[in-house]
Order: structure tokens, then sequence, then C-alpha cells
């Protein structure tokens, strides 16, 4: 007696494309690398619209150690409407994403409802581009702009642009005065902690900020003497 | 007409399965499906399940029941059952999570959901099609485009992909 060796299948459906949609969605959304990504979506033309779709559903993104350019990272943020947090730090094949790349960036749909951004290394940015995006990323908590050429003219831009900021990283960028501190811990009321390291700024310049937030942590601790603020 | 929910015996439920086949539960187990409370608030004590057939059902019934007894110090205990849930076959998985989707049990989907993308995981494009019996309904031109696309995370790694299906 012959028993079927493969799986009974309706009469035009294979079994898996009795998923429903949502379904397919919520398992490809579960798939955390970006090659598991990019092989589900050359399977067939439902799972190809399957992963799109489940691109929107995302909360997080991260780019760090894949070589993406402007292009790929702009497709890719451009469908990912419930994103909270994205990164796009820099991989060992050395900075792709440019100023034009933030600037597409600064137009997709998620970027106000972002609590949290990632820049770090990215050193092919400038200003132009992050005072692009910054100013549509009104609801952002956590900022890693370390590692990139910034100057003031960003922080005046995060400073008049990101009121719940709560913590910031500046690690090595060494084009921000104390001006850009000074806007920033002034205008960001709810900034718990800078990461300083590496920063061309007096110990003066943080006193001077703790005296505005005497709460603020500058770290990374051990970095500033004991400074007692009365 | 319905007895109160405060008598001392268990209300009991009836589940009745695609092939009419009847199972008892526990009414405070069987609402872990949200399908099965909305009926239950309607008043219904025979539940049937057109969609789900005898042999899911059963098994939903086991989860549903292992799930049910779950207190603070068994946590490690239904790990090891969930663990040990998902090790079946590939059509077994898709009657579950068709009917833990009808059945609206959060916990199950999310359970099997993550059982599909742990056997997607890591396989090539050749291997998952022939794991979950895919064919490609791209045009040669449409596959190309796909693969332009994603080139950058093909970039990273081995240059030969692994095609087997296991």
């Amino acid at each position: 007696m012959m028993r079927k060796k493969v799986e009974e299948v309706d009469d035009q459906n294979r079994p898996i494309d009795r998923l429903p949609f949502d379904l397919l969605a919520h398992i490809f959304a579960l798939l955390t690398c970006f090659k598991d990504l990019a092989q589900t979506s050359a399977v067939c033309r439902k799972w190809r619209q399957g992963v799109k779709e489940s691109l929107g559903r995302r909360e997080r993104l991260s780019f760090s150690g894949w070589k993406v350019d402007d292009d790929s990272t702009t497709r890719l943020v451009l469908h990912a409407y419930s994103l909270k947090e994205l990164d796009i730090s820099r991989s060992r094949w050395g900075c792709q994403i440019t100023d034009r790349g933030l600037y597409q960036l600064s137009t997709a749909k998620c970027i106000s409802n972002l609590s949290s951004l990632s820049l770090w290394g990215t050193t092919g940015i400038t200003d132009i581009g992050v005072v692009q995006l910054i100013s549509r990323a009104n609801s952002i908590q956590h900022l890693n702009i370390g590692g990139t050429f910034i100057t003031d003219t960003s922080l005046f831009a995060i400073a008049g642009s990101c009121p719940h900021l709560k913590t910031i990283v500046l690690w090595g960028c060494r084009h921000v005065t104390e001006n850009g501190l000074l806007a920033l811990v002034n205008k960001c009321r709810k900034l718990e902690s800078i990461n300083a390291w590496g920063m061309r700024v007096t110990v003066d310049c943080f006193i001077g900020l703790l005296t505005i937030s005497p709460a603020l942590q500058i770290e990374p601790k051990g970095m500033l003497p004991n400074i007692a603020v009365f | 007409m319905a007895s109160s929910s405060k008598t001392e015996q268990k209300k009991m439920l009836i589940l009745k399965s695609s092939e009419e086949e009847e199972f008892e539960i526990e009414e405070s187990i069987a609402v872990q499906s949200g399908t099965i409370k909305n009926m239950v608030e309607d008043d219904f004590t025979l539940i049937p399940l057109p969609n789900v057939d005898t042999e899911t059902l059963i098994k939903i019934i086991k989860y549903m029941k292992k799930h049910g007894e779950k207190t603070k110090s068994n946590e490690k205990d239904i790990e090891e059952f969930d663990k040990e849930f998902v090790k079946k076959s590939f059509t077994e998985l898709k009657e579950l999570v068709l009917a833990a989707n009808y059945l609206h049990i959060t916990s199950l989907i999310d359970l099997l959901c993550q059982a599909f993308a742990d056997r997607i995981k890591n396989k090539s494009v050749k291997a998952i099609r022939e794991i979950f019996g895919i064919p490609n309904d791209f045009t040669p031109e449409e596959e190309a485009e796909v693969y332009e696309q994603h080139k950058w995370a093909h970039e990273e790694g081995k240059e030969h992909i692994d095609h087997s299906a296991y």
C-alpha cells in the first residue's frame, strides 16, 4: 500500500501557503539576522511581500556589522513603520552612510517615533545630514553620535528638537565645544547622562554643566576628578 | 440556567473537533483561548471548533493544561515542555499554528512562530523552498532584482551558502 511520502497538499496551495499573511509576517519579524531576511524574501512572491509586511512590525533594526549604504538602509527603514530603535553604526567595511542617506532617512515615517538612535562611528556624515535627521527625531531619548565629525551645529539642533533626550554619547567628538554642551544641557531638561570621553572640553566646562543640572552624570566615571557641587 | 461559577465544582466545558469528537476541559484552563473565552461569555458550554481536527485539538488541550498549571516554581518545567512541544513535523506545526491563531492563544502562537523562524535561520533559499515545499514563482528578472537589492546581506560571512535541507 503506497503511502503519500509528500505532505498533503490542497489543489492549488502548498502547505505553508495556507498560513495567513499576518502569521507569516509574525514569523519573519522574529528573524534577527539580515541574511535570513534576505534569503526569506528570495523564496517566492508571497514571502517577499511577507518580509516587507514584517518590517512594518519591527521595533528594532540594527545595521551594525553589515556593509550597507544609503540606499539599502533607507529602503528598509522606509518600510519599518513601528520602529523605535535604529542602529546604523559603523561596520568593519568602514562607514557607508552619507549625509544623503541621512536626508533620505529623515523622510521615513518612523523617525518621529524613534526613541533610540545610533550613528556611532559614521565618519561620512556631517552636521548637514545630522541636523536634517535630528530635527524630525523629536521623541529621541537615547542618542549615540560618538566617533563622528559633528560640531556644535548638530548640538544646537539636538537641543532644539529633542526635549525628551535622556542619554547622549559624544565619545571623541572633538569639534564640539562648551557652547554646544551648554545649549544641550540648558534645553534638554530630562538629560541624565553624557558620555564625553575624548572631547576637547575643560573640566571647568563640566563644572558649569553640573551647576545647571546637578544630577547629570558625566561618563565615563572617573574621567573627572571628584567634583562636589553644593 | 447557567450554574454560578462560585460553586465548589469546577465548571467544565466541552470542546468539539471538526471530526465531531468531544473533549471535556475545565473552563478556567480553556479560557487561555480568547476565542473560547468570548463564547463562554455568551453562555456556551459546548464549543464547536470546526477549524480544528481531533489530533491537533488533543495537542492544544495538552498545551493549555500544562500552561494552566503555571506557577512561580514550575517555570523551568514549562520551558522544557515548550521545547519538546515544538519538536514536531512541519505539517503538525502548521496545523497547530493555524489552530492557535483561530483560537487566539497568544503564548502558543508566539511559541510556534518562533519555532518556524528557527527552522528558517541560516538556511539557503533552496533549502527553505525544499523544507516548506514552495515553488519559485519569480521570473528571472524579478529574481535578479531581489538578489541585487539584498546583495549587501550576502556579502557578510562565507562565500558558499549551505544548500542542504536538514
